[in-house]
């Protein structure tokens, strides 16, 4: 579904989605990332245009204000960082849905 | 958006007293029934969408902050009240910690955007550390009216 490929530098792993919930990336998914990733050691964000958001955090997910149909980048790095990707890559590809868990 | 578009004054509760995530849900919901804000009949409907929403993941994000949301049919505009509460109640946030800073938001069903914009919104003030500490400094709810204008007007900001 997703390839995770890794551009510009050898360290940071980046893929870009879109946001297909109909109601956007509100409070439960930013949360779900958030329990998914706030344990991990490797820094993840996600970007909306200008906007960077750090992954491990509600509120700061919760000002991209990101609706159905908008293009996000996720970004890790540090150690676990091509895994993390994968993860939060997954919760995406599910829709946050947690029977498909 | 603004704070004021939609967070209802008169709601307020700036010294809430409860003992569990429910009590505080239901006060809040009361207060927004008190002020006309929803309808009577549907207040027990809406607590119960408040805590089904509750069982799905707390709304207990961190750093002593709380924002329980649904949406919901009877209301034609998004509405919220804040609440503060000095001792702290247990909500299983996210990181564990009891919350001191509540935002309850409804909004209607058929209004997706509104709803994540309310939540921008809201969001968009609690990362202020000014602004979360002088909440739980807030001794009445005219402080926090005034305090939300302030945060409306950019006036916390760094």
């Amino acid at each position: 579904m997703f390839t995770v490929s890794v551009m510009n530098s050898p360290e940071i792993f980046r893929q870009t989605v879109v946001v297909t919930l109909d109601s956007g990336l509100h409070m439960y998914p930013c949360s779900r990332i958030a329990q998914l990733v706030r344990e991990r050691p490797c820094q993840v964000r996600l970007t909306l245009g200008k906007r960077v958001a750090d992954a491990k955090n509600v509120v700061h997910m919760l000002g991209l204000a990101a609706e159905k149909g908008t293009e996000l980048t996720i970004e890790t790095d540090g150690e676990g960082a091509e895994q993390t990707l994968r993860d939060v890559l997954h919760l995406f590809e599910i829709n946050f849905d947690p029977n498909r868990e | 958006m603004k704070l004021s578009d939609f967070v209802v004054p008169d709601a307020i509760l700036a010294d809430m007293k409860v003992a569990a995530k429910e009590d505080a849900i239901r006060a809040m919901v009361a207060s927004l029934k008190t002020t006309g804000s929803i309808r009577p009949e549907e207040e027990e409907n809406i607590v119960k969408k408040l805590m089904e929403r509750e069982e799905l993941g707390s709304t207990g994000i961190g750093n002593g902050v709380a924002v329980p949301h649904t949406k919901h049919p009877s209301v034609d505009d998004l509405v919220a009240t804040v609440a503060i509460v000095k001792d702290g109640v247990e909500f299983k946030s996210l990181d564990g910690g009891p919350v001191y800073i509540l935002f309850l938001l409804i909004s209607p069903p058929d209004r997706s955007g509104d709803h994540l914009r309310g939540l921008e919104n809201i969001s968009r003030h609690l990362r202020n550390q000014k602004f979360c500490s002088f909440l739980r400094q807030a001794r009445t709810r005219e402080d926090i009216i005034e305090l939300l204008r302030e945060a409306d007007n950019n006036e916390l900001d760094d």
